[in-house]
Parts: C-alpha cells; sequence; structure tokens
C-alpha cells in the first residue's frame, strides 16, 4: 500500500473481486484501491477496532460494497457510515447481483449514492465497472 | 176479486137456502103473508122449496170442495132426484097426465085458484130449471173437464130463465105473468144458484174466460154486472116514471137512452182507461223485458271464452252462446238452436253420457263444478259449472252450463308444478347451503346441505329465527349494522363470514344473501347461500406460502447462479485476453462454447427472473393509448438491419384499460416472435389489428414467418417449452408463457393458430 486508498472495494466473491480490480486496472484506477472481503472487515478499516474513526477516511474517493456479504452484510455498513456525521458524505456505490426492489428501496433510504447491478455478461461488467471508476475518481467532486 | 167471488159462492146458496126454509115454514105454520106487493111466501110450491134447499147444499158442498166417496154418491142422489122432479112435473104438462108432483107436501093447504096470477104449483119454467141443474150436478160430479165445462151450458140456460122471470116481474110485463111464470123469489133463487154455481164451477168451459188474471177477465167481472144491472134498473125507473109521474112513452124510451148511453159511455170510458192503463204497463214491461233480453244476450254473449248454454227439462236448448255453438259444430259437426235437444248435438256416446248424467245431477238441484278431460294426444281441460234454473217456488225448471277451456291454464299450472319440483331440487340438492327466511328472519328453507354444514336438522330449524341457529360472528357492532345496511339498500350482499357450527367449530363461510321479492316487489324474505370455504382458505393459504417459498427460491437460485456464470463467463474472457495466443484453435472453439453456454444460461435465468416477477407483480390498470404503443415497439423492431424488409401494416387499434408496463411485454414479445419467426421468409408480411366484441377486445398480430403445427398448440405457452430448435431460432421458450401469464392476470385468454411454413395468428382478448 504505497499510496493511498482511494477506492475501497467490499466484496466476498473473490471471483468478482478480480474482475473487477481488473476492470479498473484497465483505466489505471488499481492502484489506489483495497479490497476487503466482508462487512466486518470494512467496519474495521474505517472504525477502527475500538470504534475510533481511523485516518484511512481521508482519502477515500468511493466504497464499492456488495450488498450480499458473510458476517456483516452490504446494508449494515451502508447504515453504520451514513449515521456517522464524519464518514456520512463519503460516496457509497452498491454492487449487487440483485435487482429486487426492496433493496434498492432499502439502499437509498439508507443513503447510498448509487445502485449498481452487476451485468452478468463480462464485456458488460467490465464496461460498468470501468465507467464507475472514471466517474466516481476522476468526475465526481468530492464534498471535502 | 177471487176472495168476493168465494164469499159470493157462499152467500148466494145460503140466501136461496134460507128463502127456500123461510117458505117451508110458510107451509108449515100457515102465515102465508105477501112480502113484495102481491107476493106470498106460499107462491112457491114446497118442493120447489125442498128442491132449491139441495140444489143450494149441492152447491156449498161443492164451493167447499168436498171430495169424499159419500159426498159424491150423496151429489149424484139428489142430483138425480132433482132431474126426476123437473123431469116427471115437465112430462105431466106436456102429456095433461097428472102425476102430482108438487102435491105431494101440504096438499091440502094449497089453493086451487090462481092467486094473483101465480100459481103455487110448479111451474114449467121451474121444472126445466130442476132438470137442467140436476143434469149440470150430474156433469159435475164426474169431475172429468168436458163433462163440467157443458154443465156451465146448463146453468146458464138456468140463469138465462131465471133472469128472464125477474126482470118481467120488474116490469110487471103482462103477457109474461099471465103464462105462469116462476114465483118471484123461486126466479130469485134460481138465479142465485145459477150464479153460484157458475162461481163454483168457474175453471171449466166459457167460465174461464173470466177467471183468468188478464184484464179482459177483470173488464168482464165489473162489465157483465153492470151490463145486467144497469139496463135493469133503468128500464124499471123508466116505468116507475110513467106510471107515477105520467112520464110520455116518448119521453120516457129518450131518458132511458140517454141514461143507459150515458152508463154504457161510463163503462167504455171505464174500459178503455184500464185498457191504456194495461197496455201502457205491458209496453214498459216489454221494453224492459226487451232490454233484460239483450242485456242477457250480451252478457252470454260476452263470454267469449266460455261455453254458455241452458238446457230444460227435456234436454232441450233455451239459450246457447256463439262460443259453444262453434265449439260444437267443431267438436260434433252439429248445430245448436234452441228448441232442439242437446243429446242430440252431442254425437260423440261417452261425451253424451256424461253430459246427461251431468245435468240429470243439476236438474236434481245440485249446484256443482266438475273438471273434465278431452282428448288423445292434445289434451283439453275444461272446467264446466253446472247450475239449475229455479222458478219462484224453487221447483228446477233447466239447467244452465258454464264451460271453459282451460288448458292453458292448466298447463301454465303444470308449468308452475314443473319449475318448483326443478326449483325444489336445485335447493335440497345444493352443495351450498341454502337458507330462506322470511321478513321477521324467520326460517322457511334450510336444504340439505344446510344440515350437514351446520349440524342442525331441518325439524329443529323451522319457524325459528335464523340468528340462533346460523350464528355469525362479526367483529363489532358495525360490521354487523354495515352488512344490514348493504343489504337493504343494495337488495343484496357477498362477503366472507365466521359462523360457528352446532358443535362450536368455526367456519369460515363464503356468503351470498338477497333480498326476495313477491310479485309487486315486495320485500318477502332473504335468501341466503352460504358456502363453508373453511378449508379452501386453509389451502389458498397453503398454496400462498408454497408460492412464496417457490418465488424465494427462485429469486435465490437466479441471483446465487448469477454470480459463478459471471465468474465463468470473465475468466474465460480474460483467458481469451491474455492466452490467446497460446491456444491453438480447438482450443479456441472449446473455449467459445463454454462462452455463448454461460451466456445462455444468464439469459435464461433473467428470463426465469421476470416471469416468476409477473406472478408478483400488482396491476396497476390505467388507459393505455394501444396504438401509439404498439407503434412504438415495432418502431424499434426496424432498427435492426435484418428487419428491414419487413412490410408491416398496424390498423386501428383500441384503447384499453390496463397494466401498461405488462402489456407492453406482451406486445413486445409478441411482436418479436413475429419478427424472428419471419426471419427465413424474403417476403415478410405482418399484421396487427383488433376486434370488438361485447364484453371484450380482440387484438391479434399475424405473419407469413415458419408458422408451427397445430398438433403442438397447447405447449406453446408453456415455460421453456420450444417448437423450434435454438439452431433454427433463438430463445428460451419464456416469451409465451410470460404473455399467457399476463393476459390471465388481467382477465384475459390468449390463443394461436397456424399452419406450418404459412404463417401464425397470435390472438389475446381483454375484458372491457
Amino acid at each position: 500500500m504505497n499510496t493511498a486508498v482511494e477506492i475501497l472495494l467490499v466484496e466476498d466473491n473473490l471471483n468478482d473481486a478480480e474482475m473487477t480490480i481488473r476492470a479498473l486496472r484497465k483505466n489505471n484506477l488499481a492502484n489506489s484501491i483495497l479490497h476487503l472481503k466482508d462487512g466486518a472487515e470494512a467496519l474495521e478499516y474505517i472504525f477502527g477496532k475500538e470504534g475510533n474513526l481511523t485516518e484511512n477516511i481521508h482519502h477515500l474517493k468511493v466504497i464499492l460494497l456488495d450488498l450480499k456479504m458473510p458476517k456483516v452484510d452490504g446494508i449494515e455498513v451502508l447504515q453504520k457510515l451514513k449515521a456517522n456525521e464524519h464518514t456520512k458524505k463519503i460516496p457509497v456505490v452498491m454492487l449487487t447481483s440483485s435487482k429486487e426492489d426492496p433493496d434498492i428501496q432499502t439502499c437509498y433510504n439508507l443513503g447510498a449514492n448509487s445502485y449498481v447491478v452487476k451485468p452478468v455478461e463480462f464485456n458488460a461488467f467490465i464496461k460498468a465497472v470501468s465507467e464507475l471508476g472514471l466517474y466516481w475518481l476522476l468526475l465526481n467532486q468530492k464534498p471535502f | 176479486m177471487k176472495s168476493f167471488v168465494y164469499i159470493l159462492s157462499f152467500l148466494l146458496p145460503i140466501t136461496v137456502l134460507i128463502i127456500a126454509l123461510s117458505v117451508l115454514c110458510s107451509w108449515q105454520f100457515n102465515y102465508s103473508c105477501s112480502f113484495i106487493g102481491a107476493l106470498h111466501w106460499n107462491n112457491m110450491n114446497p118442493i120447489t122449496a125442498v128442491g132449491l134447499s139441495l140444489l143450494s147444499l149441492l152447491v156449498l158442498f161443492l164451493a167447499k170442495n168436498y171430495s169424499g166417496k159419500k159426498i159424491i154418491a150423496a151429489t149424484i142422489f139428489i142430483a138425480i132426484l132433482i132431474c126426476l122432479i123437473g123431469a116427471l112435473k115437465l112430462f105431466s104438462l106436456v102429456t095433461g097426465i097428472e102425476l102430482r108432483v108438487d102435491k105431494w107436501l101440504y096438499f091440502s093447504k094449497m089453493d086451487a085458484t090462481i092467486l094473483d096470477k101465480v100459481s103455487n104449483g110448479i111451474t114449467f119454467y121451474t121444472a126445466f130449471s130442476f132438470l137442467l141443474l140436476g143434469i149440470a150436478f150430474l156433469q159435475i160430479s164426474t169431475n172429468k173437464y168436458k163433462w163440467r165445462r157443458l154443465a156451465n151450458y146448463f146453468t146458464f140456460l138456468v140463469f138465462v130463465i131465471s133472469l128472464a122471470n125477474v126482470i118481467a116481474y120488474i116490469y110487471q110485463v103482462e103477457i109474461f105473468l099471465s103464462l105462469k111464470p116462476m114465483a118471484f123469489h123461486t126466479a130469485f133463487c134460481f138465479l142465485f144458484i145459477a150464479i153460484a154455481l157458475l162461481l163454483v164451477n168457474r175453471n171449466y168451459g166459457f167460465m174461464q174466460t173470466f177467471t183468468t188474471p188478464f184484464l179482459g177477465s177483470l173488464v168482464a167481472q165489473i162489465a157483465i154486472p153492470t151490463v145486467i144491472i144497469i139496463p135493469i134498473l133503468l128500464g124499471y125507473l123508466r116505468l116507475q116514471l110513467s106510471w107515477h109521474y105520467v112520464v110520455g112513452l116518448e119521453s120516457g124510451i129518450a131518458l132511458l137512452i140517454t141514461f143507459i148511453i150515458l152508463s154504457f159511455f161510463v163503462l167504455v170510458w171505464f174500459v178503455s182507461v184500464s185498457l191504456n192503463k194495461t197496455d201502457k204497463k205491458r209496453t214498459i214491461a216489454e221494453q224492459q223485458v226487451k232490454l233484460q233480453t239483450q242485456l242477457l244476450q250480451s252478457t252470454i254473449e260476452s263470454l267469449q271464452t266460455v261455453l254458455r248454454f241452458s238446457i230444460d227439462k227435456e234436454y232441450n236448448y233455451l239459450v246457447a252462446n256463439t262460443a259453444f255453438k262453434i265449439a260444437t259444430h267443431a267438436a260434433y259437426g252439429t248445430s245448436v238452436s234452441v228448441g232442439a235437444s242437446m243429446l242430440n248435438s252431442i254425437t260423440a256416446e261417452a261425451d253424451r253420457i256424461r253430459a246427461k248424467q251431468n245435468c240429470d245431477k243439476a236438474l236434481a238441484g245440485e249446484t256443482f263444478i266438475t273438471i273434465e278431460e278431452y282428448g288423445d294426444v292434445n289434451r283439453f281441460y275444461f272446467e264446466t259449472k253446472y247450475f239449475p234454473i229455479k222458478d219462484e217456488t224453487d221447483n228446477v225448471m233447466g239447467v244452465t252450463v258454464l264451460s271453459e277451456n282451460i288448458t292453458e291454464r292448466k298447463l301454465q299450472e303444470e308449468k308452475v308444478i314443473a319449475q318448483r319440483n326443478k326449483l325444489q331440487l336445485l335447493i335440497e340438492e345444493s352443495p351450498d347451503a341454502i337458507i330462506i327466511t322470511d321478513m321477521n328472519l324467520t326460517v322457511t328453507t334450510w336444504n340439505k346441505a344446510s344440515e350437514a354444514m351446520y349440524g342442525f336438522s331441518e325439524e329443529e330449524v323451522l319457524g325459528k329465527s335464523v340468528s340462533t341457529i346460523v350464528r355469525t360472528i362479526y367483529k363489532d357492532e358495525t360490521e354487523r349494522q354495515a352488512i344490514i345496511n348493504e343489504l337493504f339498500k343494495h337488495k343484496k350482499w357477498k362477503g366472507e363470514v365466521t359462523q360457528p357450527n352446532r358443535a362450536n367449530e368455526k367456519m369460515t363461510v363464503l356468503c351470498s344473501s338477497a333480498m326476495l321479492f313477491d310479485a309487486h316487489q315486495q320485500p318477502q324474505g332473504i335468501v341466503v347461500i352460504n358456502r363453508n370455504i373453511t378449508e379452501r382458505k386453509l389451502n389458498e393459504e397453503k398454496i400462498q406460502q408454497i408460492n412464496k417459498e417457490l418465488e424465494a427460491f427462485t429469486y435465490s437460485v437466479s441471483h446465487d447462479l448469477r454470480a459463478p456464470l459471471r465468474a465463468i463467463n470473465g475468466f474465460t474472457q480474460i483467458l481469451n485476453e491474455d492466452y490467446i495466443h497460446q491456444l491453438d484453435a480447438e482450443a479456441q472453439r472449446l473455449m467459445h462454447t463454454v462462452t455463448s453456454n454461460a451466456q445462455r444460461m444468464g439469459m435464461l435465468i433473467d428470463d426465469l427472473l421476470s416471469f416468476s416477477k409477473i406472478g408478483k407483480r400488482e396491476l396497476v390498470k390505467m388507459k393505455i393509448e394501444m396504438h401509439e404503443m404498439v407503434k412504438n415497439i415495432a418502431d424499434e423492431m426496424f432498427n435492426n438491419e435484418q428487419n428491414k424488409n419487413v412490410v408491416l401494416h398496424i390498423k386501428p387499434l383500441p384503447n384499453v384499460y390496463a397494466d401498461v408496463i405488462s402489456i407492453k411485454q406482451v406486445w413486445i414479445n409478441l411482436i418479436a416472435n413475429a419478427f424472428k419467426y419471419s426471419q427465413t421468409k424474403s417476403e415478410r408480411k405482418i399484421e396487427i389489428g383488433a376486434t370488438e366484441e361485447d364484453d371484450k377486445i380482440i387484438f391479434y398480430i399475424s405473419d407469413n414467418g415458419v408458422g408451427f403445427d397445430m398438433k403442438y398448440a397447447h405447449k406453446l405457452f408453456g415455460v421453456f417449452q420450444r417448437l423450434h430448435s435454438d439452431e433454427e431460432f433463438e430463445g428460451t421458450g419464456v416469451g409465451l408463457a410470460i404473455v399467457q401469464r399476463i393476459i390471465t392476470k388481467h382477465g384475459g385468454k390468449v390463443w394461436a393458430e397456424a399452419t406450418l411454413n404459412q404463417g401464425a395468428i397470435f390472438y389475446f382478448s381483454l375484458p372491457k
């Protein structure tokens, strides 16, 4: 970890994670990415073991959060992030296989900045992730 | 008048009897004095007095109508005796042989000389009168009409003889008096006897003319005494005037004629007045009778559907209406006329016997109604009423018969009965509980299903209030009131309620209630049809649970399958990108197969997901601009270069009220299919249109593509069911399943017609 982490990818599926990272790398956005395997790790990374905010958050430009994960799921992580005064402005993009309505509604109600359904088809997937990375890292103006 | 005649017929013979007895007394006690002028009691012969006494007794017997055998025998005996007296005296007068008939009694006291020209022997007139009256009584005693009739002529002769004698005395006719007439009182006695006998025998011969109740008799009763008495009186007066006041012959006659004219004028006036009065009454009565006859006739004829006729005791028609005449002619080919016999007009033996029996029953005085049946193939029913016709004294004079063809009514009744039986069967055999109550909610009908459902038998329930048997459990009073209000407002209510049965097991019941109305739209009661849906409800809940689980399963399967699929897809792609140069042609082909299969599986999962979603989606109905929607979808199809050669014709499409998203999906699937399956044809034609029916709109889309064999038509709409291979036409076999699911959810139907290699038409209907 030489550079500061700008993209935090929280994804339990290693295949999906690898493909996501590959897509970002293709766009030269992979240097600042950190992959965590579940919600618990993500919470620890942001809030530390004792619940104190870590320095890590200052450089984050976007958190790519999978919805369904073991231990702590995406919705819980999102809830905690958006509930905290210091972390609520960090853009959170929900990545999921689910197109189901209640999930989308829940996420937007909790303050998710975006909701993306992972395409099954590889090329579409790569394209989607690339566009996400470009948008949030290069186009989107951080609120802080 | 009758009673006057009656009194007279007693009074006259009694007077005669008194005179005759007085005469006998004067003979016996020798006080023969003159009682009128020169007339002496003793002028009458004692035998004459005896004869007159006997005659007056006979008249009295006759007037009293004694008809015992002894009386008749006595009458005959006396009559013969009288005849003998008369006949014997006549014989001696004619032949000159003295038989001393008038000298049997008191001969010693008789004066041989003619006293004041009046002899006290029996004169010719007296003897002749005795003979005539004796014969008259003999004739009467036969009690045969023709003899009694004849008796009156004999009596009348006596009447004339005695009257002439009386008049001669009154007018003091000298010549007559010198011809040995009857004694004055003898003449009166014969006159009285003759009058009395004529009155007593008044119902025979010419006397009948005076005894009828008609005006002629009345006039005669008054005119005859008048005609007799007035001329006698006037003549007597005229003579008195000329004797005592020296009125000349001419003036006497003039006066007499004047008075006679005057009295006859009065008589004629009286007769005319009476005749006029009666004639007037009769004219009015005739008019009334005519009117009544007309009324009666119109009454009889007004019953056009009722056969009506009357007969007398001899079964002869008294009257018959047209309907009866027509019916008789139709049935027996005979005509009916007044006076003809009913028995002749009924030619069928059995019918005649039956008609006669019924008429006889009515002639015996009975009023009754019968229902008779005629005909073998077409049955006719007649309701026939028989009324005896009675006179004032309740004697039956005939029969009036009213017969109505009630076949239609009877058939209607039979129909109603059949209808009722059908209804009863329906109610009784219905699998649903059917309960009918009156407006007091008292149970009047309780079918078998009700018994099975609630556990109460019909006997237990009938007559009881329904609320004590069917104890609906309401959430609260408001709910109960709301249901009742709805029932009374809209005349029916349908809904689910909870009710316990006899064993207090709660049931979910689908209840349909409706008000029952009579013919005048008055509420009569309430019909309740209850279906026990407890089990169905449980099953529904189970199915819902299963559906939910299935959906969750489908969802999680498709969801969880996507991730590994993406990995297969992704990593093959990566392999392809990074190591393509190290793979030979065969390895590349195999890799390509892996990719395409993975893609296909992705499509399958996506379709499966959307299919299962349709089931869950709530329909949001709104107005859809159908034509606009179809045109947009079709336009998009033309974006594909392959579809440029399609000739598409969209006919005007009516707007519908449905769920926009799902209907759009239907059109996308159907239009895409039409384009897809016509790809192989060089000239591609697709037509979209619609037809409207009463309650629905039918849309169709036809193409001239490959079509399909109709024997596989039933497979068209099944999930993952395909009639073509993937190599021929791509597809997952979910599209039409989705179409069917959407249309079914809308309450419509979807079907297809096709000819292999000629094309296909897909139809779907939507309710209006």
